[in-house]
């Protein structure tokens, strides 16, 4: 690499050699290990560099101003969030699920009363559904019913 | 875990709606969005606008955002760049540019060599300050905003040669400056 190659590239992408590309930075290195001329020029540059990133520091934002950064959240709910929650409190999936629960419970405790309480005549429809069910629940044929 | 990383993660957060993750992000980035507006728009007033269009922004794209397809940290600065040459164009009155940039405070009178510090910070600042908007920004964008020429070009929307040249630019005349 010459020296003005080396000049151009501390112009164009600042004296962090990190920052060149591998090719360039090894040549830049082997040009500084030989030239004054070159680390001279990149002392300069390394000043310049710290000089501006001392003097091009961020401006701070006031507190107040992040403060009220932080609220919009709050301030500007997102459609989706808003469906989302809003949907789900509105629709309330869950109360079919009560109903259909709550449904089935009663039906199954008054079938229970029913296949219980009832004393069909033997040989008929229910009577069979009685047996039917004595042997689902383990019970005794006849059981169920009254002799 | 880098500082990318750091971001897409608090970004994959405030999308699903944690707040908390958003507020780190203000926190990580409210500076240098409010610093680079105020380069661009001149006012203390105006940046704070800015910098409530940007956040609002990042609010309601977070759960759109990929990560690993760009920088966080790249996009922000474009889009803060873009909202304060839009705002600036609304707004009637000029204003100087950085108005609202603190001055360091004065250090002790036997203290020569704090200011002499102070007095070539102050000489670089209004080198940067008085230099053609692009330059300034892209000067913003590389050392402020730690972005490389690549990342700090497309922040810009122009080539990585233009912005090179811009930083060359730049470069020499604040060299010259300095060796006043």
């Amino acid at each position: 690499m010459r020296l003005e190659e080396f000049e151009e590239l501390l112009e164009r992408r600042g004296a962090d050699l990190a920052t060149w590309p591998w090719r360039r930075r090894r040549a830049a290195r082997r040009l500084l290990g030989r030239s004054a001329a070159a680390q001279e020029a990149y002392d300069q540059a390394r000043a310049l560099d710290g000089w501006i990133g001392d003097a091009v520091r961020p401006v701070p934002a006031r507190a107040g101003l992040k403060a009220q950064l932080c609220r919009i959240p709050q301030n500007h709910p997102r459609e989706n969030d808003r469906l989302t929650v809003g949907v789900m409190l509105k629709a309330r999936p869950w109360r079919g699920f009560c109903y259909a629960g709550s449904t089935a419970a009663m039906a199954s405790l008054v079938a229970g009363v029913l296949v219980g309480t009832m004393q069909p005549p033997a040989g008929s429809g229910l009577a069979q559904m009685v047996d039917i069910a004595s042997l689902v629940y383990g019970l005794p044929p006849d059981q169920g019913r009254s002799q | 875990m880098g500082s990318d990383g750091q971001d897409d993660r608090l970004l994959e957060q405030a999308g699903q709606g944690d707040e908390k993750a958003f507020a780190q992000l203000v926190e990580r980035h409210a500076d240098r969005v409010f610093s680079l507006a105020l380069r661009v728009v001149g006012s203390d007033a105006d940046a704070e606008d800015v910098a409530q269009e940007v956040f609002l922004m990042v609010w309601r794209r977070a759960a759109d955002w990929r990560p690993g397809k760009a920088r966080f940290s790249t996009w922000l600065y474009r889009v803060t760049l873009n909202l304060s040459l839009n705002h600036r164009q609304r707004v009637v009155t000029r204003h100087a540019a950085l108005d609202g940039v603190a001055e360091p405070e004065d250090p002790a009178p036997t203290q020569e060599k704090r200011l002499d510090e102070r007095r070539r910070k102050e000489r670089v600042m209004q080198a940067v300050a008085a230099l053609p908007e692009g330059q300034s920004i892209a000067m913003t964008l590389i050392y402020e905003g730690g972005l490389s020429n690549a990342e700090a070009a497309s922040a810009m929307g122009i080539s990585v040669k233009a912005l090179e040249a811009l930083l060359v630019r730049a470069r020499r005349k604040l060299r010259k400056m300095m060796a006043r």
